[in-house]
């Protein structure tokens, strides 16, 4: 009996060291394992940085840049309107030229950076009426006029 | 005769010679002068306003008003009475709730530095920088020798958090404004959430375009 007190005595002393050799420091926080566990998973992680410069910058205004953006804005949409109204006139002799070519169906116009909804979406260029009607309406001009030079 | 319209001629030639180079210098130089931009180091205690919006001179004054009242105020020399140490500090988030970019850290690390410096006050790590600080600890649990490794659980807890907001009110007819602004700074005890100090700063602008 006394001898399983002594060995009771001195794993309790064992295990006791043990636990003081962890903590050491009497101000450690008991916690602290917890905290060392989360960190030794994503050390790798938040140590890739060291000795590099993290880029967080941001766009400053620039009034030359502004300025030279909108000219450039308006430039596209004068080219955009011209190209839109040369295809308006001649487009319905469908004479493959405009729209066979590959030129204004390769992309160009279609690459995201006409698409910004500035020329695109503004209701602007479906104000033109549709070629269909218009061979309508010259038709039936074209017929009214022979009509009257015939009788 | 022959001779003299020879002569006239090579001083034509030479006259023409002359007027080209002159053209083709003066063109060099007036390209060179409309294409170059120039740049110049200027003090960074000069005070120049250019569109009127934030700049450097409102972070400085407001970085001086915001440290000073920070330093002077009453709490400081209560925490120390009472508590017999310097307080801990740990920055919080400075919120941008005006109608600009405004980068905040200038002149909230101004004040840090002016607190550190003050030896009144001490700061504590906070944001991506204390996990960077966490991560290379926690790297060194592994790598380090025994003897330099430095322990988890032995930060310095903050007692007070500074937090702050930016707000701006606009008023504008025409080509003329009024810019106001209003930077406001917050201590609040970690303990008890008592917010024990609010300092500020009011900046107001009249800009004409």
């Amino acid at each position: 009996m006394k001898t399983l007190k002594y060995i009771g005595l001195i794993l309790t002393l064992i295990i006791g060291s043990q636990s003081w050799a962890q903590t050491q420091d009497p101000d450690q926080n008991p916690n602290y394992k917890i905290s060392q566990d989360k960190y030794a998973e994503k050390s790798d992680d938040l140590n890739s940085t060291q000795g590099e410069t993290i880029q967080q910058t941001y766009e400053a205004f620039d009034w030359t840049e502004f300025k030279s953006q909108q000219k450039q804005d308006r430039k596209d949409s004068r080219y955009n309107r011209r190209a839109m109204k040369y295809q308006y006139r001649y487009g319905h002799q469908n004479n493959g030229y405009y729209n066979n070519n590959g030129y204004y169906n390769n992309g160009n116009y279609n690459n995201g950076y006409y698409n910004n909804g500035y020329n695109n979406n503004n209701g602007y260029y479906n104000n033109y009426p549709s070629g269909n009607s218009n061979n309508v309406l010259n038709s039936i001009l074209l017929g009214t006029a022979l009509y009257y030079l015939f009788n | 005769m022959k001779n003299q319209i020879f002569t006239n001629t090579q001083n034509i030639n030479t006259m023409y010679k002359k007027i080209v180079l002159k053209i083709v210098l003066v063109t060099a130089v007036a390209f060179t002068v409309v294409g170059c931009h120039s740049v110049s180091r200027i003090d960074v205690d000069r005070e120049k306003d250019i569109s009127g919006k934030w700049n450097d001179v409102d972070s400085k004054l407001t970085a001086q008003a915001l440290t000073d009242q920070v330093l002077a105020d009453e709490w400081l020399n209560k925490f120390i009475s009472s508590q017999q140490n310097k307080p801990v500090l740990i920055v919080g988030f400075v919120k941008n709730k005006s109608h600009e970019h405004i980068e905040a850290e200038t002149f909230m690390k101004d004040i840090e530095r002016s607190i550190v410096k003050s030896k009144k006050i001490r700061l504590v790590q906070g944001g991506d920088k204390r996990e960077a600080i966490r991560g290379e600890r926690s790297d060194q649990q592994t790598n380090a020798s025994v003897s330099t490794m430095k322990k988890f659980g032995l930060e310095v807890g903050a007692d007070y958090m500074i937090q702050g907001d930016i707000n701006t009110i606009v008023d504008a007819y025409k080509r003329k404004k009024i810019v106001y602004y209003q930077v406001n700074l917050e201590l609040t005890d970690m303990q008890t959430n008592e917010i024990v100090w609010i300092g500020e700063k009011k900046i107001k602008k009249y800009v004409k375009n």
